[in-house]
């Protein structure tokens, strides 16, 4: 019925609008963005052969031929700079995206034919066989993203078409910086780390390019980015600021990345071409206007932040490498958790996320400043990371003068001596600074877009981890006021005045018996009862003895990531077992609110949650943050599609050292108790091999690390 | 031919109890159990008692005499156990102010399942109903201003529904 509906719309909509309609309401833009991308589905799911039959009959089949031909017409030169740039893609979509929900169809061999047909006959279209469910989540990505959220129904058809999926393992990295390429990746699944390779060494102002060889290296964790976030595009922006004309594109080189980008768990990502994205913004420069303002709001932060860095400077000239990196993060958690919870503004954060963790120092731009600027030579170098983003904070201006820099001129000039000092104290060439400075940019752009991670070792399994606690309680995108027990139980008692004593409250009940009464009355009831009277709602707040167990299971229907909120904000840290098996509404937003509200302060014992499958590999992990893991002693994962074995690695691979010898054994029944649990209920689950697991699990375990402590069942 | 044992309720009524139906009381087992008692003890005072609402709590200790209720340190069963049927009736004749005494007594002496009984009583008054007239059946006073109303009443959007 769906479809149908779909159908219909595209009916409409596909041979009335072909052309983008700005000002359309959202709603509308709803209805077009749907039809158009449930087109591309049909279109970019041409079946392989191990493919459900076809569940589209040949009308939409007409429709989109249409469409696609019409649009061919007014956008021809796109089409096929699109199909060029398909030719060379060897993913399929739905690999990366169809796998968190559809374990079992997205195999990659059906994938990798089906692609191939794909992109034989795109034009042709000799028959579709919709598959819907498989494309729908590329779509809905894209369409989510608030870049593209105001984008016509044919620009994300085309983006559909045109986007590479791509999957990469833990600890892979996707580039490195200094490489080459603007492409844009959008996370559609997983979560990177935004690294920056300090190399402190005498080569490290040498060619970007050598950086690696063998200098001793010590990485920096700027940012970590996860689902719905994007990187690489800061690469893009200067690429195609720095040519205002786009008929020059061919000429320029191409811009280099300035950060690293790794994986830390499986992530799958979505890889729009630069080509591809110019290519629409040539037309449609809306995309980038949303980018630019963006950084606009973006730019006020990181001066904010530069201006902190000036201060510091003040009191130590000589900062040293620690100073700043210690700084930072207190500044990022504080810019963080300001971040209003609003939707808009968390794809802000991204694109943030994004500036941060993708700038570019990009050669092209130092160029085009030298053409514009009237600035001398080491200036420029100076001004460069603010100048790059004051360059996009005037969106629209040319840049015919350097008077746009001047406002943010003297901060970055502070913030140059800073890092010259800096580096001064760790290299002695002193004519390489501003060179040096300008091949890392990053290190002030980026570093304020994350929190600085100043111990791990790259490597270091526990780094997740660790860092998994700051992030969270920063956590952007949670819509939720994040206000602890404790403090609410304060507001509330001086909301209340001071506590009424027992004796001349106006219920016959003593306290005492009124929780009696309480223990035989339901979480809602109770929740309900909050509006009685101050008294009772100071008493259910504080009752000691309540909601040890937290048990959701008997609303699971109606418990999504709000209910959650309500449920955590009340109950406080009172709950030692939770089970909300079967609550399948709850995503990471609900489920991390939850374990952190609840376990930071008080002691989780067990969680149940089977089937709660929303929840992802990363919000999982916020339980082996020490302070929850510790008290941990029983997780039950079963039927949670997202958990995979790098997570249960984590979860429960990292111990301290001392309890290495009596947990191997806790390790052995863990295996089979996981294995059958595994068996049990995890047909979906993708287990690669359970062979895979142990081993890695048993090596993982001389590692000293934080994590669960004392589990004892899985 | 079991004990026969003295109590005095706060009113100064003698009450003579057999000591097996008095021994649901856990506070006069203990007492039993840990001063001897013969026939020459003194009435053991029950100071918090008063006489009619012991006179209920002895009906209801003798209609259960032979009942085994379940293990007091089982929580859960207690908590899902419905009341039992002749408790509901018991409970239900007599009036709000009875209610609550039985259940400070029951409280007092000890006694798990009348308390249990009791507090589910309650627990039902309360169940299902809006907050005004839990507010009237308790003879509570509102004393959240309106605007505190509604900010609760926003905490409480999920438990609403159900």
């Amino acid at each position: 019925q769906e479809r149908l509906s779909m159908q219909e719309k595209r009916k409409r909509n596909g041979v009335t609008n072909i052309l983008p309609n700005y000002f359309s309401t959202a709603t509308t833009n709803d209805s077009l963005g749907t039809s158009a991308s449930n087109m591309a589905t049909a279109v970019a799911s041409i079946p392989g052969p191990s493919l459900p039959p076809k569940v589209r009959s040949p009308s939409p089949e007409e429709e989109e031929t249409l469409e696609v031909s019409e649009q061919q017409q007014q956008q021809q030169q796109q089409q096929q700079q699109q199909q060029q740039q398909k030719l060379p893609h060897s993913h399929s979509i739905h690999q990366s995206v169809a796998v968190p929900r559809q374990v079992l169809n997205s195999l990659p061999p059906h994938l990798q034919s089906q692609d191939s047909i794909n992109k034989n006959n795109h034009k042709s279209l000799p028959k579709i066989h919709d598959d819907v469910d498989h494309s729908i989540p590329t779509r809905d990505f894209l369409r989510s993203l608030p870049m593209f959220t105001l984008l016509p129904s044919n620009m994300i058809h085309e983006l559909v078409l045109g986007v590479e999926p791509k999957r990469f393992e833990p600890f892979e990295y996707i580039f490195k910086k200094g490489d080459c390429g603007r492409d844009i990746y959008f996370i559609v699944n997983g979560e990177v780390e935004v690294l920056d390779p300090k190399r402190i060494s005498i080569f490290e102002n040498g060619d970007v390019h050598n950086s690696g060889s063998g200098e001793k290296k010590v990485d920096k964790v700027l940012a970590r980015l996860s689902t719905g976030q994007y990187f690489g595009e800061m690469a893009f922006l200067n690429s195609i600021q720095g040519n205002p004309n786009p008929g020059e594109e061919t000429k320029k080189p191409e811009p280099q990345r300035s950060a690293d980008i790794r994986s830390i768990s499986t992530v799958d990502l979505l890889i729009v071409t630069g080509d591809q994205l110019e290519s629409l913004y040539s037309r449609y420069p809306q995309i980038v206007n949303e980018m630019q303002e963006t950084a606009n709001k973006r730019t006020d932060r990181n001066q904010a932040d530069l201006d902190h860095d000036r201060r510091v400077e003040g009191s130590s000239l000589l900062g040293s490498v620690h100073r700043q990196g210690t700084q930072k993060p207190f500044e990022l958690l504080q810019s963080k958790s300001q971040s209003p919870p609003t939707t808009e503004l968390f794809g802000q954060f991204n694109k943030w996320n994004g500036f941060g963790s993708a700038n570019d120092g990009g050669p092209s731009y130092a160029k085009r400043q030298k053409q514009n600027s009237e600035c001398a030579p080491e200036e420029e170098d100076s001004t460069l990371p603010l100048a790059k983003l004051s360059v996009l904070s005037s969106s629209n201006s040319s840049y015919t003068s350097s008077e746009i820099f001047s406002p943010s001129y003297s901060i970055s000039h502070s913030g140059r001596h800073h890092s010259v000092s800096t580096i001064a104290t760790t290299t002695a060439g002193s004519v390489s600074d501003d060179l040096k400075f300008k091949r890392r940019p990053s290190a002030i752009i980026s570093s304020s877009s994350g929190p600085l991670q100043l111990t791990p070792p790259s490597m270091n399994p526990s780094t997740p981890s660790m860092s998994q606690f700051p992030s969270v309680n920063s956590r952007p995108q949670s819509p939720f006021e994040y206000m602890n027990h404790a403090r609410r139980l304060r507001l509330t008692s001086i909301a209340a005045g001071r506590r009424r004593s027992s004796v001349l409250s106006t219920t016959i009940l003593p306290d005492r018996l009124l929780l009696q009464v309480f223990k035989h009355l339901s979480l809602p009831e109770l929740m309900k009862l909050r509006l009685i009277c101050r008294r009772w709602r100071q008493l259910l707040y504080v009752a000691p003895g309540f909601f040890e167990t937290l048990d959701l299971r008997s609303y699971n229907r109606t418990i999504d990531d709000n209910a959650i909120r309500q449920i955590t904000d009340f109950v406080g840290s009172r709950p030692k077992i939770i089970d909300i098996s079967n609550c399948f509404h709850i995503t990471d937003l609900g489920f991390c609110y939850m374990v952190n509200e609840i376990g930071m302060s008080g002691s989780i014992k067990i969680i149940r949650m089977t089937s709660v499958w929303e929840v992802s590999a990363m919000a999982i992990m916020d339980i082996s943050v020490p302070s929850i893991g510790h008290h941990i002693e029983e997780l039950d994962l079963s039927n949670c599609k997202k958990v995979r074995d790098d997570v249960i690695e984590r979860i429960i691979g990292w111990r301290k050292n001392g309890h290495q010898q009596q947990q191997q054994q806790q390790h052995q029944h863990q295996q089979q108790q996981h294995q059958y649990t595994m068996h049990a209920h995890l047909d979906l689950e993708p287990v690669p091999g359970m062979e895979d697991f142990d081993q890695s699990r048993n090596s993982l375990t001389t590692k000293p690390t934080a994590g669960c402590q004392n589990i004892k069942r899985l | 031919m079991t004990e026969k044992i003295r109590l005095t309720t706060s009113d100064d009524q003698e009450f003579i109890v057999e000591r097996n139906i008095i021994e649901r009381s856990v506070l006069i087992k203990n007492l039993l159990n840990d001063t001897g008692y013969d026939e020459d003890s003194e009435a053991i005072p029950l100071p918090n008692v008063r006489s009619s609402v012991f006179k209920k709590v002895i009906e209801w200790a003798e209609h259960h005499k032979d009942t085994t209720f379940p293990d007091d340190d089982d929580e859960d069963a207690r908590k899902s156990a419905p009341i039992d049927d002749w408790d509901k009736d018991f409970l239900k004749v007599v009036d709000q102010e009875m209610l609550y005494e039985i259940i400070l007594a029951a409280n007092f002496l000890n006694i798990r399942p009348l308390l249990d009984a009791g507090c589910k009583t309650v627990a039902e008054m309360i169940r299902g109903k809006s907050a005004d007239e839990i507010r009237r059946t308790f003879n509570i006073v509102n004393d959240f201003s309106p605007d505190e109303e509604e900010a609760i009443k926003r905490e409480n959007e999920w438990a609403e529904d159900r």
